[in-house]
């Protein structure tokens, strides 16, 4: 027997299964929090910290993020007041800076409110959301890749930098990164990136028509997507990655914000180049 | 044969062994207690105590006189010290040399060697005894007087003095409720840096669920210039330990541990001596002094990585794990090491529990202010005349830890800051400085107690570059998991290094403002959530520095090498070439006796100008 408690997000009464997260339960029902390194069904760590929200005890607001927040009996959650939008916009801001040319997180950014950034840009080619390390060690149980270094020199690595036999090459890794999308063909070049802003949704990029589609999510809102083609990678995507919830279908009229290997169109565009952190691996696609 | 040390099964044994302990020491005539602490081992205590032995082997005095090398003293600006007894006379600044005439003098003669005595600087007299130094006058030194009296490695020592009796009560006397009750008294909070309720962390780690639970001591300690945590594990192992004991009794946990960096490999080294001797006395294990009570301890070495101060962290560290913390919305008393409830505490904290137990909470509660009881120890570094170890009673204003107990900044300069708490804490401005150390107090002021640095700052220091150095420390030491931490302490030491390199623009400051705002509410872990203390507070406290560097490209402490000239004063220089001779770059120019110059485009800035010339003629402009 399920227990369920109920909470408030966003003002919204809601009835959740007891042991989901604050995330989990808002994306059912289609409160949209941004989110980058939670994956459904592994494990969440906090790191990308774009899903904070406002959590309200005894009256004092804490913020946390949403993915490693249990639900719990008569929670207050806040999910898009000014201040959590400011700091999930600084937040996205930095992100965007650290990896510009990533057609994902222009489109985190872009939706998180990032109108320009402020910093340098870096060329980088990893955010380090960890998608591909829990995938790898979660989903397979292989560890063939994970975290190496510490601070600024952290990186995905193979151990020891070299890859080892229990890789096997099953590409689950490129296929929930974010960086592995078809980048802007835009006007970035190295060193002149800038935020253009006009890949504002990743759902322009699933094959087909799209007519009526609504790219632009005004957060906390949901929006809404009509006659949506899917493609076969798409279906494939959202058949492992799909929450597990009671009515484990999706409503309508949801989409999750971040799920970006949707537009994610054949084997890496990734340019490959000797910083790539996936380039020994070659995907069986 | 083989001495077999005897089991102290119950209380009564223990106290029995202590009075024996106590008659044994009597037959010596006189005492010489030299202190083995880091700071004094550092200027070669360790070759003094050799000299000490070696010399009254010599003289065939061993039998009467005792050695004794102990944990720090605190005066470590003055080391190695030495307490001779009888007469309680205080030798500073010995080297192995003095042995000798310490021993033919002194302790032969009973006359007292002037030259070793500490002069002090504002009478110039000489001072016979530690009670009358000004240093050591103004404290109020509760858990660091121990340390002189207690060679570490010696469990007897301890227990001489008392040790363990605060065990032994709570195991008779008090129920485990009765110890957190007692705790709630007195009033006790975490000295690691939060300061939170040491008796509430208790009492839901005790009400948690679960058969397993732990204690942890944190000596993880990675401050610049704190050693406080270092300095009671070194110099009384025995005091955590128990500590932790009546700790585990109060929650019900059957194993503790000790999370020591090994970059402190004395304090390793001692503890683990104390938890061999403390074994072989049965006062760890199975049926701890007949009362039932079962309690192991380990020790766990960390690697020195400054986020494993994070409990978390901390707990992963110990798991096997690599040293990141893990989110807190479940706490950890719940859900701590190996997903059972964990207390973890300071060094410190723990410490302080048993004579909390023997001398009562009141006691404890009678020190201190409304919101912080007891007292608390302070490592004193920087640009101040008396360095070292400071113990005081909290509430203590930081004027007098700073002028009375550090007796200002060295070469007559002018205090211009007093940086609390470490990489954590806030630079406090000199008219800040009446505020009391305070848990709240300092919180309020943007800055924090902390686990305890205070680093105190001159007139030469360049605030930017304060907040600077911090920024790369931390940067250096973020582990990297979370976005704000990893790129928002990066985008900040960016920023910050563009206005000490005279890159700055004005809508720079704004943006560092709201960067350190979103670093510290949106981070993971309280390395995070606390980092931009630095800048805030330097921004809060000397805004006109930053603006000094951003509109006016000028460091008003001459330190930002980017933004600063060297010159010589025509009318003070008397051309006598040292400087000339001295730049490494060649960039001095200027025949005899007449005015030199500095070549601006071959100088470096290096600054060994300015420490050369005798005649103050070096201007940094």
């Amino acid at each position: 027997m399920r227990k369920y408690v109920t909470l408030k997000i966003d003002g919204a009464g809601i009835r959740a299964p007891k042991g989901s997260s604050v995330l989990d339960v808002a994306i059912e029902y289609g409160i949209c929090i941004p989110h980058l390194c939670h994956v459904p069904n592994l494990s969440d760590i906090g790191a990308c910290r774009l899903c904070i929200v406002e959590n309200i005890v005894n009256g004092r607001s804490k913020i946390t993020t949403s993915c490693t927040l249990g639900v719990e009996e008569g929670m207050v959650i806040l999910s898009n007041t000014e201040r959590i939008k400011k700091l999930r916009r600084n937040i996205a801001e930095l992100l965007v800076a650290q990896a510009p040319n990533s057609r994902a997180i222009q489109d985190v950014a872009v939706r998180c409110g990032v109108k320009e950034v402020r910093y340098p840009f870096r060329n980088n080619d990893c955010v380090l959301c960890g998608r591909c390390v829990r995938v790898c060690e979660e989903m397979w149980q292989a560890r063939a890749i994970g975290f190496v270094g510490r601070g600024k020199d952290r990186r995905v690595d193979f151990p020891f930098g070299v890859r080892p036999d229990f890789c096997k090459k099953c590409g689950s890794c490129i296929y929930l990164c974010p960086m592995t999308i078809t980048p802007c063909d835009g006007p970035m070049k190295p060193g002149k990136e800038y935020l253009c802003g006009k890949c504002e949704s990743q759902l322009s990029m699933a094959s087909g028509a799209m007519e009526d589609t609504c790219v632009w999510c005004e957060l906390g809102k949901g929006f809404s997507v009509h006659d949506m083609v899917i493609n076969e990678r798409l279906l494939l995507f959202m058949m492992i990655s799909m929450p597990i919830s009671p009515s484990s279908t999706l409503p309508k009229h949801f989409f999750p914000l971040t799920a970006y290997p949707v537009s994610y169109s054949g084997s890496a565009a990734h340019d490959q180049g000797e910083n790539c952190f996936l380039r020994p691996i070659v995907p069986v696609f | 044969m083989p001495k077999v040390k005897p089991r102290v099964k119950s209380v009564k044994d223990l106290t029995e062994l202590r009075k024996r302990l106590r008659s044994s020491v009597k037959n010596f005539k006189s005492k010489l207690t030299i202190c083995g602490g880091t700071g004094c081992h550092a200027s070669r205590s360790q070759d003094v105590i050799d000299a000490f032995k070696k010399e009254l082997k010599k003289r065939k005095l061993e039998e009467g006189v005792w050695v004794r090398a102990t944990g720090c003293h605190g005066f470590c600006e003055q080391g190695p010290l030495m307490i001779l007894e009888p007469g309680n006379i205080f030798y500073c600044g010995l080297k192995p040399g003095d042995a000798g005439e310490i021993i033919a003098e002194t302790i032969l003669k009973g006359e007292v060697i002037e030259r070793l005595l500490y002069t002090d600087p504002v009478t110039s007299k000489k001072v016979r005894t530690e009670a009358e130094i000004p240093f050591y006058r103004a404290q109020d030194r509760q858990l660091l007087a121990q340390n002189r009296h207690v060679d570490p490695c010696s469990i007897e020592d301890y227990i001489a003095i008392g040790g363990y009796s605060a065990l032994a009560k709570t195991l008779t006397e008090f129920s485990p409720e009765k110890v957190i009750e007692e705790v709630k008294i007195s009033g006790l909070r975490g000295r690691g840096g939060g300061g939170f309720p040491t008796a509430r962390k208790w009492a839901e780690c005790r009400s948690a669920p679960g058969e397993e639970k732990y204690v942890i001591c944190n000596a993880d300690e990675g401050d610049p210039g704190a050693y406080m945590d270092r300095s009671i594990l070194e110099g009384n192992p025995h005091l955590v330990i128990e500590g932790m004991m009546i700790g585990a009794w109060a929650i019900g946990a059957r194993q503790g541990y000790i999370y020591v960096r090994n970059e402190y490999p004395l304090a390793v080294k001692h503890a683990r001596i104390a938890m061999q001797q403390a074994r072989e006395y049965g006062l760890l294990g199975d049926d701890i002094l007949g009362g039932g009570f079962s309690f192991d301890m380990e020790i766990c070495r960390g690697g020195g990585a400054f986020v494993c101060g994070e409990s978390t962290a901390l707990m992963a560290s110990l798991e096997g794990k690599v040293g990141e913390p893990r989110p807190k919305d479940v706490h950890t008393v719940a859900n701590g090491l190996w997903h059972k409830p964990t207390t973890l505490n300071n060094v410190e904290t723990w410490a302080n529990v048993p004579p909390i137990i023997s001398n009562g909470a009141a006691w404890f509660a009678g020190k201190g202010t409304r919101g912080s009881k007891g007292t608390k120890i302070f490592a004193l570094t920087g640009r101040v005349k008396n360095t070292g170890l400071v113990e005081v009673a909290m509430g203590t204003p930081l004027r007098t830890i700073v002028f009375d107990i550090g007796g200002g900044a060295i070469n007559g300069r002018a205090v211009k800051a007093v940086q609390t708490g470490g990489p954590s804490g806030g630079c406090l401005p000199l008219d800040r400085l009446d505020l009391p150390v305070d848990f709240d107090a300092l919180y309020d002021a943007g800055s924090m107690v902390g686990s305890g640095g205070i680093v105190v700052m001159d007139e030469k220091t360049c605030m930017v570059d304060v907040a600077k150095y911090f920024l790369a420390f931390l940067q250096d030491e973020s582990c990297g998991k979370c976005v704000p931490c990893r790129l928002g302490i990066d985008r900040m030491l960016e920023i910050v290094t563009d206005i000490t390199e005279g890159r700055g623009r004005p809508e720079q400051i704004d943006l560092l403002k709201e960067l350190a705002d979103t670093v510290a509410s949106a981070s993971l872990c309280g390395l995070g959530k606390t980092a931009p203390n630095p800048v805030l507070s330097t921004l809060r406290y000397f805004p006109e520095e930053y603006e000094a560097h951003v509109n006016e490209k000028r460091c008003p402490a001459g330190v930002c090498r980017e933004l600063i000239e060297y010159e010589i004063d025509a009318e003070k220089c008397n051309g006598c070439g040292t400087c000339r001779r001295a730049c490494p770059y060649d960039a001095i120019k200027g025949k005899k006796k007449e005015a030199h110059v500095i070549a601006s485009h071959k100088c470096q800035k290096c600054g060994i100008c300015l420490s050369e010339c005798k005649f103050d003629s070096i201007i940094v402009t």
